[in-house]
Formats: C-alpha cells, structure tokens, sequence
C-alpha cells in the first residue's frame, strides 16, 4: 500500500493495466456495464475538478455533455467522417464552456450556480425546441455505427483510454503552476487577487477544461448509446454527477471516482433487489453529506492510512 | 386572442408565485435554496388526486377542502425533513445543503413513483367549477378564474401577514439578519422550522390547485422547481414582491410568446433570468 | 515632490447615506514607515481597501509612483508593486505552509498559467528562503488550518514579500495575537522592510509598537484625517489627546 501512495504514477499506471484486463476479461453483459461506467467517471471527474479544487458549484454542467453529445451526433448524421465527428463533440463543448463560462465566472457562489442553471436550461430549451435539426423529443438516432464500428471491447478500451487520459489531464494540471494557481483562487478569492491572480481569467480558464472533459464523456456516452436525447443537457444529468462527486467526497482527486462506482454499484444491485431503490439512494446520499463530508474515498483513506502508519 | 393569452398568462402568473414564494420565503430565512420544493408541489398534485374522489366529490367546499388538507400534509412532510435533516446542516457549506435537498428529492419522487406509479394521472375539476364565462365574447374557464382568485387571496393574506402581523416583523427581521432574531429572543429554530413548513404548505397547495389542470406524473418536480427557480431568481433571490412582480411577467410572456414565437419562449425565459444575473454582476463591483 | 510613492487626494467613499471616508488624503514618502490609528470605525481599514484595490471610492484619486490607479483591479495593483495583508487573517487554508508561500512565488514569477510543473521546481529554493526568512521552516509541510494563528500571520507576510512589493500595506498584523508574539512580529516586519528599502503602511490598534515603530502617524476619526506627523507631534497634538489618545499618551509623551 505504502508504495502505491508514495507513486502514484506506480498506482495509476497499475490501475490503468488493471481495468484494461478487466475489460478483455469481462463478458458482454459486464462490459457494457463498464463503459457505461467509466464515461461517468469522466463526468463526474471533470464536475470534481470545477467544485473541489476550483471553489465554483455548477448546477448545469450536463450543458456540455449535451453539447458533447449533439455536437458529435449531428455532424456525423450529416455525414462528417466519424472520426472527426468524435472531435467535433468536444469542441462545441468547449466552444460553450468558454463562452457561457466568460459570463457565469463574473458571479460567485449561488448566483455563479443560478447562471450555470440558466445557460444550462438554456441550452436544453434550445435543443428541445429545434425539432427541425434536433428532432425535439423524440432525439437522434443511428447517426453513427454501433460503437464506432470498434466492436462493444474495443470502444470499451477506447473509452478507458479516454476516461484515463481525462483523469491525467486533470492531475497534470493539478500538479502544475496552473492548478496551484486554480487551487488558490478556489480558496481564497481574495487573497489570490491580492498576490496578483485575476479571479475571473483562472476561473474561466477551469470552467473551460471541465467542460471540454464533459464534452468527451457527452460524446462517448452518445456514441455508446447510440442516441442522443435532449435530456442529456437536462437538470437530470447535472445532477447526476453532483450526486456522485458528493458520495465520493469532496475535495479529493479520486473522490468522482469512488462516487461513482458506488452511485452505479448501489443503483444496479439495488434496483434489482428492491423496488424502493431510488429512495435508499436518497437516504444513502443525505446521510453521506450529512456525516461524512469527505465521502466514500474519505472512508477508504482513514482506512488505508490506518493500516500503513505515516512516517 | 392576445387577451386570453394574456389573462391565462396572468393565471399561470399567479400559479407560478405560489410556488416560488415558498421557495424565496424559505431562502430568505434560512439560505437554503430548497431544490426539493418542486418535489412538495408534485407532493401536493398526487396528494389532491388521491382525496378529491372521498371528500364530497365535485362540490366546491370540498374540493377546498381536499387542496388544504393536501397542502397541511406537505407541509408536515416539510416540516419533519427540516428537524431530522435540515437543521443539522445549517452551518455546513452552501453545496452540501443543496446536495441534502437533491437527496430528497430522490426520496420524494420515489415515493411518488411507488404508491402512483409512472403514469400520467388526472383528477377532474369539480362540478360546481366546471363551465365557462363569456367576457366580451371569449369564453374563460371558471375553474382557471376561480384558481387565479384563490391564488391572489394567498397573495394578500402572505402580504397582511408580513407586514402587519408578529411573525411578519420576524421574518423581515431573519431575512435581513440573522442574528437579530437570536437577540430578540426568540427560538431560531422554531422560527426555520415554521418558515419551511409553510413554504411547503404554499407548495402543495399550489400543487393542489394545479392538479385539475394537467396532467399528474413522477416528473412534475424538476418541471417545476426549473420554473420556480426562474421567477426567484429574476425576482431577487428572498424578495417576494420581486418575485410576485418577476411571476406575473413570466406567466404572460410565457402565454403570450406561444402566439407569436412558440419555440423561443422558455429559452426567452431563461435569457432574461441569465442577463438579470449577468447585470447583477456588473453593479455588484463599485 | 516625486518621491511620494503613494499618495491619495480627497478619498470619499459613500455606502448609501453613510460615509466610511471623507475627503481622506495621504502622501507616503519612499521608503518610511507610516502608521495608521483610529478608533473602531474610523475608517482605516476601508482606507487600505480603496489604497490596495478591493474598494472603488466614490470620488477622489489614488497615485502610484505618478500613475493614476484609482479603478485598477487588486490583482492589477499588487503587479504594480502593492503587497497587502489583511485584517481578518488570510491564506489558503487548506494547503500547506510550502503551497502557500509556492503559490505567492509562482505569482512573482508570472508563470500561474504554465502547465509545467518544472515552473515549480525552479521555484523550490527561493520558496524554502521566504519560508526561513519568516521563521516557518520547521512547519512548511503541515496545513495551514492546523498552524498557530500567528504563524499564519507570519506567513501572510512571507507571502506578499514573495511577490517582491516595494509598498506594503498591513491592516492590522498583530491581531490576535499575545504580546510577545506580537512584538516578535513586528521586529521581524522592520527587520524586512529596513532590509530591503521597502515602504511600509500599517493599521495598528497598540499604541506602544505605534508609537516605537512609526516613523509618522496618521490618525482618522469617524472617517477623516484628524491629524498627521512624527510620533511626538502626535503625542503633543491636543486634538488627539482630548479625542482619541486619552491621557496615558500625553503621560508617555512627557516622558520621552
């Protein structure tokens, strides 16, 4: 254990070889499960990323999953070569998070999380109403072949390679003068701005890496359902993630990840055994916020560090 | 037609800040945006289904009835989810609060989901309120008329009791400080307890009043609580008169824009809520 | 006249029909040491928020070494060579000692956007001098929720001095703290600004460090400049005496 704390290269890279067997060895029922599984991890870490380390709470961040998922739809429904469509996802994403983040960083706190409301409804009402390019309700289909015509394991280890490289993005930026810089304006306003940081140019400049990062799971998960349904950009899928990244826990860079293996753990083996099973979450997520802040990772670290003392 | 449009827009004006006055009512108070507020109002629609049929069905009084004992019941939900959960919580961060209602939400829309079922339901209007009066030759519905008149009557008797009664000094007093009610003397959670408990109240029986107009389903709360949010926000957050005045307009843009732009008229709603923030933020500086 | 670092004309600033500051005016010359006294509510502390930025006045200019920053943005000013503390104590609470005093370096630096963390790496030993310099070497791995109120203090300062300020503007260094602690403090303040030619404003509520460290003093009430000068013009001022300072004040001033 001690090693695996002291390099996390070590860790991750073991982690990472670890779920990629995983996934070889899986069977079909399995390893749709996983790929469901893994692009949440996506989203919730890029939801982590803006709510534990740069102080903003975003209540629409499904706006650039949504966008993630249209912008890869549409463009390969109108014939874009796939493997363009798949970038042409994530780059409306972004192109939305810069430009609704510009707006949303200028306000803190609850009015910050109000405006990602609206741009995110805003965005949802949109693709709602423009039946004629989006199909209303009734949403896309076969635009692309069955999992990009990778077979279900190959999109499988696509989509880990792509959850894998989200999360390295994150620790490298973490890791790097910019996340201190992130870090420090999450913190404490003020005092960055006092020691010379613009609030407002590091928060945007956060906003927009967590949504270009939901803009790949958005893209991923369309691809992987093979649909895209203006629900996606809905308040459903904004919370869902903020669901997870609490029951994670706060303020760690593996909290999304714990969070939502146990928020797509529990809901799974639940609802097959009960039929209450939405209300045992509910109860489950109000007790985790209410006596244990720092979640299901902080549970496994307590434990971790329990078993190897610090020295 | 603009007319009609515009007196159903006024009506659901009046829907709208029944709903939405809990809500700012209650952030007011306590700082708790109360995302399961929508959740109370579905609460009260299933509520008002379930006994409208077993208390003197169709007539007037007891369709009165059935929406205020529907109201009573969801604000008792309220009140209990605010001693066993709320209070624990009121000096944790913003996000966890928020977070804790989420988790109701789910509770409450299970719940709902379980004993309903997903279907849509309806529950009809009552005999004595059904038909139609002629205004100038357009027909208006008696039931929607007599909703918007129930509705306005809670207006004035919220408006009397903040600002004439006991309870209405308090509850200026705790939004604009806090501490000032510890100092008056007074127990402050009773006084969060109340506040959300009526909150609820004004939620189920928004719900309550809503249920012969549409459909009933499990997917009420986020429709609802989108559209609360809405007039809050526009209204200044813990404003009720912003938010009377922010419901009224919204109601009748909503009504009027589906004559004239039909597709834009939600986005219009929440163009305006985001450039009321956005303006919001340049006078903040300064 | 242009070795006026700082100076300030006809400061107002109005919040509705109340005004924190009236007609306030202040000249620091290069390199001395001001102190700043008033009563609760005078009007010091919104007066070093509209110097460092984090307050727009309602009228009046504040100059910079000759350059007009009256609306400049806070982050704008402290590139311009204000380094500020504030009142009510202010780090980044959650991260260490190191990470704080490393993210003031990367600010000196200008590197906040670069996504190497070799740009960190550079920065290791010049963090590990302002660490020392503030006598926090032997905590610099521990958080900063878990250290001592005056070691963040301590840290506050090594903080703005790491972004290499040639004015300082401390709203109340000491507060909270013991005597002792407090003296400490403010020996190493002198020590550090005397070492590196440096200007130094201060709020400050204990008329003893005051009255031995300034080398002029401003003192305000209800919002205005009630009078200005050396410590003993001060102690001499009747004005002062009679509202402010009390006699124990008059008492020292005889004596010195």
């Amino acid at each position: 254990m001690n090693i695996l704390v002291r390099h996390p290269v070590v860790a991750g890279a073991l982690a990472f070889v670890a779920s990629a067997s995983i996934l070889v060895l899986a069977n079909d029922v399995w390893l749709m499960r996983l790929t469901e599984l893994l692009i949440w991890i996506l989203f919730a870490a890029s939801l982590n990323f803006l709510i534990s380390f740069s102080g903003m709470v975003s209540f629409g961040h499904a706006a650039y999953f949504g966008l993630g998922c249209y912008g890869f739809a549409l463009s390969a429904k109108a014939g874009v070569p796939i493997i363009v469509a798949v970038m042409i996802g994530p780059l409306v994403a972004t192109f939305a998070a810069a430009i609704y983040g510009a707006l949303c960083v200028r306000l803190n706190k609850i009015y910050f999380a109000m405006l990602t409301l609206a741009c995110a409804e805003i965005t949802y009402s949109v693709i709602h109403q423009w039946y004629d390019l989006t199909g209303g309700d009734t949403g896309l289909t076969q635009f692309a072949p069955p999992s990009l015509d990778l077979g279900a394991r190959g999109f499988a280890l696509l989509v880990l390679a792509c959850c894998a490289g989200g999360l390295l993005v994150i620790r490298l930026v973490l890791n790097a003068p910019l996340g201190l810089v992130i870090r420090s304006v999450g913190e404490n306003p003020g005092r960055a701005a006092a020691l010379g940081f613009s609030q407002r140019q590091v928060q945007w400049v956060a906003f927009v890496i967590a949504g270009s990062l939901a803009g790949v799971a958005g893209t991923l998960y369309s691809a992987f359902q093979g649909n895209a349904f203006p629900d996606y950009a809905g308040m459903r899928f904004s919370l869902a993630p903020l669901v997870m990244v609490i029951l994670g826990g706060l303020g760690s860079f593996f909290g999304p990840v714990i969070g939502a293996i146990v928020e797509k753990g529990l809901t799974g083996v639940l609802s097959h055994y009960v039929v209450f099973w939405e209300l045992i979450m509910g109860v489950v997520v109000i007790t985790v916020t209410v006596y244990s802040p720092h979640g299901f990772w902080g549970l496994i670290k307590r434990v971790i560090n329990k078993g190897a003392p610090r020295g | 037609m603009l007319f009609v449009q515009i007196v159903n827009g006024l009506m659901e004006g009046v829907m709208l800040f029944m709903v939405a006055s809990g809500l700012t009512l209650i952030f007011g108070v306590s700082r708790i945006v109360n995302f399961a507020h929508g959740s109370f109002f579905m609460l009260g629609a299933f509520l008002t289904y379930q006994f409208a049929p077993h208390i003197l069905p169709g007539t007037m009084l007891g369709f009165v009835l059935t929406v205020i004992m529907a109201g009573m019941l969801t604000a008792f939900v309220g009140a209990c989810f605010e001693v066993i959960v709320l209070r624990r919580i009121y000096h944790a961060e913003e996000l966890l609060q928020l977070i804790v209602t989420v988790g109701m939400v789910m509770i409450m829309r299970d719940v709902v989901r379980v004993v309903w079922g997903m279907n849509d339901l309806a529950t009809a209007i009552p005999d004595a309120m059904s038909g139609a009066v002629n205004v100038d030759s357009y027909w208006f519905p008696i039931y929607n008329l007599g909703v918007m008149g129930i509705g306005l009557l809670v207006v004035v008797v919220l408006w009397a009791v903040v600002r004439f009664t006991r309870v209405g000094v308090l509850l200026r007093a705790a939004t604009d400080d806090r501490g000032m009610v510890a100092l008056l003397g007074i127990n402050q959670a009773y006084i969060f307890t109340g506040v959300f408990a009526s909150g609820s109240l004004l939620a189920g029986i928004a719900g309550g009043l809503a249920a012969p107009l549409g459909s009933i389903n499990f997917l009420l709360d986020t429709t609802v609580i989108t559209g609360a949010f809405l007039v809050v926000v526009i209204g200044g957050l813990g404003s009720l008169s912003g938010a009377f005045a922010a419901a009224l307009a919204i109601g009748v843009l909503k009504a009027v824009g589906v004559l004239y732009f039909p597709r834009a008229a939600m986005v219009t709603a929440f163009v305006i809520m985001a450039i009321v923030l956005i303006v919001r933020s340049f006078k903040a500086r300064g | 006249m242009a070795d006026f670092i700082l100076s300030a004309e006809g400061i107002s600033k109005k919040y509705g029909a109340f005004s924190a500051l009236t007609n306030v005016s202040l000249k620091l010359k290069s390199g001395e040491i001001r102190a700043v006294i008033g009563p609760n509510g005078a009007g010091k502390s919104t007066l070093t928020n509209v110097l460092g930025g984090q307050i727009l006045p309602t009228a009046g200019t504040v100059v910079l070494d000759g350059r007009i920053v009256t609306g400049l943005a806070p982050h704008r000013r402290a590139g311009l060579g204000i380094g500020r503390t504030f009142q009510i104590n202010s780090t980044f609470r959650h991260m260490t000692v190191r990470e704080n005093m490393l993210a003031a370096c990367v600010a000196a630096a200008g590197t906040g956007y670069s996504l190497f963390s070799s740009k960190l790496r550079v920065l290791d030993s010049r963090v590990a001098e302002l660490v020392d310099e503030v006598g926090l070497s032997n905590i610099s791995e521990s958080i900063v929720e878990a250290i001592s109120h005056g070691d963040r203090k301590r840290l506050e300062l090594g903080m703005v001095l790491a972004t290499g300020p040639r004015l300082l503007l401390l709203d109340e260094p000491t507060a909270g703290m013991g005597l002792n602690e407090r003296q400490d403090l403010f020996k190493l303040i002198v020590d550090v600004v005397k070492k590196r030619g440096l200007t130094l404003m201060f709020v400050e509520h204990d008329i003893d460090i005051v009255f031995n460290l300034a080398e002029r003093i401003t003192v305000m009430a209800r919002g205005s400049v009630l009078a200005e000068g050396n410590p003993d013009e001060i102690s001499a001022d009747p004005h002062v005496q009679e509202i402010y300072l009390g006699e124990s004040v008059a008492a020292k001033g005889a004596t010195c």
